[in-house]
């Protein structure tokens, strides 16, 4: 089933990049069947693939951690537990 | 399989079927007669509203992503009720359908990074049109098919009130070899707009009326609908236009999911005999209201709707002290020409 959308889905993204007077018949059923295929992926529950995204950066990468990084906040008072 | 007609046809009055354009408003005036569910809603909404968008035409610079969705989704139904009601196969119909919508919103770009353009963009309008057609394959809504044969899909209608605005001009008499000022009503209002689709179900006619939405299509949505100035005016135009009971509107409604598959609810709203009568008393003294605002050339600003629907568009515009209104108001629209501003007289 993912195989079957993973195709659909790339001879899908290769009619996107088209002018839609030049889509053929094929193509157009294409388009029509990758919608389909969304709708039952979603009717599944399972969820849209995402294109990859950086998890990491390079530990070399100084100025990159070190906007990540925050101060502590500074102890402010007594701090409440809530349960 | 194409639509049939009822067998006890009602006849459509074609004469109230519209073409070209005019201006809605009494020449030399700011006084409009011809009026559509728009134009009188912003009336009733806001004075002010009415004023900066139909009177002076103040439009925002940016092309309103759920205008586009909307339009191009009902023209992309219409062009599928056209080829079905012709005999077209399923698959055919849908196969144009989808060739049409590409090709009408090849120019359309979207900033998918926006709530609304998450929501309402390109590809999902596609997926929403496969979507409900796939829905309603077996439609137990059937289009209503006119004495000419054509399917009722996007009728633009016009027709005439037993009432008309006072126009007052000045106008060279020649019995009295000068200028004199008259004051005519000799020109009716009228009611403009456009049907959707005319439908039977259940051996009734409604008119049917597509929505899209990205809010839950509960009780809470269809209640907006009841009372509703839009879908008042289509069950009184349904009347007048086919000469048949015309029981109400079926409200259409989609609502575009990301994560879960598309919904489709179709919610009704009946109007009686004496709910439309009621809506015409009103118009009486709303469209009296409007030619005084024109002939006080003052249109007021009412500031309890300012926070309706979102948020009105000029709400910036309206919080800023008068004298630097209009610095504001050029600042953040354009104004159309005056052939390009709303106007109720323009077919589809």
């Amino acid at each position: 089933m993912t195989n079957d959308l993973d195709t659909l889905m790339s001879r899908y993204e290769a009619t996107t990049h088209k002018p839609p007077h030049e889509l053929t018949r094929s193509e157009l059923d294409t388009i029509i069947a990758y919608h389909r295929a969304q709708r039952a992926r979603r009717a599944s529950g399972e969820r849209q693939p995402r294109a990859a995204k950086p998890t990491s950066e390079s530990v070399l990468d100084f100025a990159t951690i070190k906007s990540h990084l925050k101060p502590a906040a500074p102890s402010v008072g007594d701090f409440k537990r809530r349960f | 399989m194409p639509d049939q007609p009822l067998p006890d046809q009602p006849t459509l009055d074609e004469s109230h079927l519209t073409s070209g354009t005019t201006s809605p408003f009494l020449s030399g005036t700011k006084v409009q007669f011809a009026w559509d569910s728009t134009s009188l809603g912003y009336l009733k909404t806001c004075p002010r509203l009415y004023q900066y968008t139909i009177l002076d035409g103040w439009s925002s610079r940016h092309e309103s992503v759920h205008l586009r969705f909307g339009g191009e989704y009902a023209s992309a139904l219409e062009h599928f009720n056209h080829l079905r009601a012709e005999g077209g196969h399923y698959e055919d119909c849908v196969r144009s359908c989808v060739a049409k919508l590409l090709s009408s919103t090849s120019d359309w770009i979207v900033d998918e990074d926006t709530k609304a353009g998450k929501y309402k963009n390109r590809d999902s309008l596609v997926g929403l049109v496969v979507d409900y057609l796939d829905h309603f394959r077996d439609d137990p809504c059937q289009t209503y098919i006119l004495d000419s044969g054509k399917p009722a899909v996007e009728l633009s209608f016009r027709f005439e009130l037993d009432w008309g605005p006072t126009y007052r001009r000045t106008e060279f008499i020649a019995e009295l070899g000068s200028e004199a000022e008259i004051s005519d009503e000799s020109i009716p209002y009228l009611l403009c707009g456009h049907l959707d689709r005319v439908v039977t179900f259940n051996d009734q006619l409604f008119v049917m009326d597509q929505k899209t939405t990205s809010t839950t299509l509960g009780d809470r949505y269809f209640d907006q609908y009841e009372p509703h100035n839009q879908m008042t005016l289509y069950t009184l135009a349904g009347q007048v236009i086919l000469n048949a009971p015309v029981k109400g509107v079926i409200i259409d409604a989609a609502q575009i999911m990301l994560e879960k598959p598309n919904r489709f609810v179709r919610g009704f709203t009946y109007r009686t005999q004496d709910q439309l009568d009621e809506w015409l008393l009103d118009l009486r003294f709303w469209l009296n209201i409007a030619e005084s605002y024109a002939d006080s050339g003052y249109w007021p600003m009412n500031d309890t709707a300012c926070d309706k629907f979102g948020g009105c568009r000029f709400r910036e515009v309206c919080s800023k002290s008068p004298e630097v209104r209009d610095q504001f108001l050029r600042a953040d629209f354009i104004q159309l020409e005056e052939d390009d501003r709303w106007n109720p007289l323009r077919s589809r």
